[in-house]
């Protein structure tokens, strides 16, 4: 072999020197293509050397914002306590939203059983197969149940409630807005914000009732654009 | 205190525990996304998006794998995709424009900042390839299970990304005689 080696041809070389005995044997003759192969080596060597990089500064301060607005996540504020070795949670808004949130899971229920109209079956009317947090039990007086249990079982069974709007499409298969699924959407979606600003109003320094209805809100506008665009494209008797 | 603890109390909502786990792992997130997407601006975003993510699906972590692991996954997961999306050029077309030679000041000494500056040049598809295996130490195999392709095709961009970097990285002489074989 007289021609040099590519670029390419080196690259595998150099990784798996036995699948290409013909370009091992021109290596060991060709000076220019050797010191190639050498250089390639050095940088695939300082590739694997580079190090890590920093994070932007500030970069938690920023994460943790939007942790705070998630419907996911409940703040705490977690304060360690040295002597004793170990942390204990100073929290008042457990109970606060709890309570907020017993009242959220009531209109829920009623929210639900009124509007619903095709996507929830499994929702309405059957108490036995509605999400925990919102049967009736799991808010009834004299019945104990802890606050934060309470608190986190709304926050995941809202998102039961909400999903069927999330998932169900919107459209027909030509692109046209679907209207029924449309109204549906809507009418699950206001029941939904009426829950969330009862719990508002109950517990308004409650950072995810709050965030809640804001994105409830941002949802149901989303929903209505859509119907907008629809209509200019579309006549009304389609509707 | 465990990271597994860390993990638990995380998941439990607290901030604290969510604090640590980032600062254990935040530089490796950012490396990696950094690295895959070639932009400063974009992995500041995305290494966010990946955090957020993770915090809020933390309940669907099992402990099956350390936490460090789920979130690079996650991470590079984030990453991949966003360059699945963006990516409305083809390699074959990026590939097709000659690069800027971002040249070593010593054709002996291969310059970390040199390096950076060459992958970032790089098309995606041929960037993506060379991070996950001369960077990140992936197989050819797991590539090509994350990338949906074949082993094969992960080598053959791996090898054309790393002519690429050597031509972008080449003194002028050699530079010229890289294009020439390319």
């Amino acid at each position: 072999m007289s021609e040099h080696l590519t670029a390419e041809r080196i690259s595998a070389v150099l990784d798996e020197p036995w699948s290409d005995m013909e370009a091992e044997a021109h290596l060991e003759s060709c000076e220019s293509c050797r010191g190639e192969y050498e250089r390639f080596s050095r940088m695939r060597m300082a590739l694997s050397a580079l190090g890590e990089l920093e994070p932007p500064p500030g970069q938690w301060e920023i994460i943790e914002e939007r942790l705070n607005v998630s419907p996911y996540l409940p703040p705490t504020d977690v304060v360690p306590i040295g002597q004793s070795g170990g942390w204990r949670r100073l929290r008042t808004w457990p109970v606060q939203a709890a309570a907020a949130f017993a009242l959220f899971a009531g209109g829920l229920v009623a929210g639900v059983q009124l509007t619903d109209g095709g996507f929830g079956d499994r929702l309405a009317g059957d108490p036995d197969r509605l999400p925990v947090a919102v049967q009736p039990a799991a808010f009834q007086p004299g019945v104990a149940l802890d606050p934060e249990d309470a608190y986190y079982a709304a926050l995941t069974d809202l998102d039961a409630l909400r999903s069927p709007i999330r998932t169900v499409d919107l459209e027909h298969e030509d692109g046209s807005l679907n209207p029924v699924a449309t109204a549906q959407a809507l009418a699950r979606l206001n029941a939904l914000i009426m829950a969330t600003q009862a719990a508002v109003e109950r517990s308004p320094g409650d950072p995810v009732a709050n965030g809640m209805l804001f994105q409830l809100m941002e949802e149901r506008a989303a929903v209505a654009t859509r119907i907008q665009e629809s209509t200019r494209l579309t006549s009304v008797r389609d509707w | 205190m465990e990271e597994k603890e860390l993990v638990e109390r995380a998941r439990a909502g607290d901030r604290l525990a969510m604090g640590s786990l980032y600062e254990a792992h935040a530089r490796r997130v950012y490396t990696v996304v950094r690295r895959l997407v070639g932009d400063e601006h974009l992995a500041e975003d995305l290494s966010q998006e990946a955090w957020v993510r993770a915090f809020e699906k933390l309940h669907l972590f099992r402990g099956e794998a350390a936490f460090g692991t789920w979130i690079y996954r996650l991470a590079t997961n984030v990453a991949l995709n966003r360059l699945r999306r963006s990516s409305k050029r083809t390699d074959v077309e990026a590939a097709a424009e000659m690069p800027t030679v971002v040249r070593a000041p010593d054709d002996a000494v291969v310059n970390r900042r040199v390096l950076a500056a060459a992958m970032d040049r790089l098309p995606p598809g041929y960037r993506r390839v060379l991070v996950l295996h001369d960077l990140e130490g992936w197989t050819h195999d797991e590539i090509a299970e994350t990338l949906s392709c074949s082993p094969g095709t992960s080598k053959s961009q791996l090898h054309k990304a790393r002519a690429r970097m050597r031509q972008m990285i080449a003194p002028p002489a050699r530079a010229e005689e890289a294009r020439n074989e390319l």
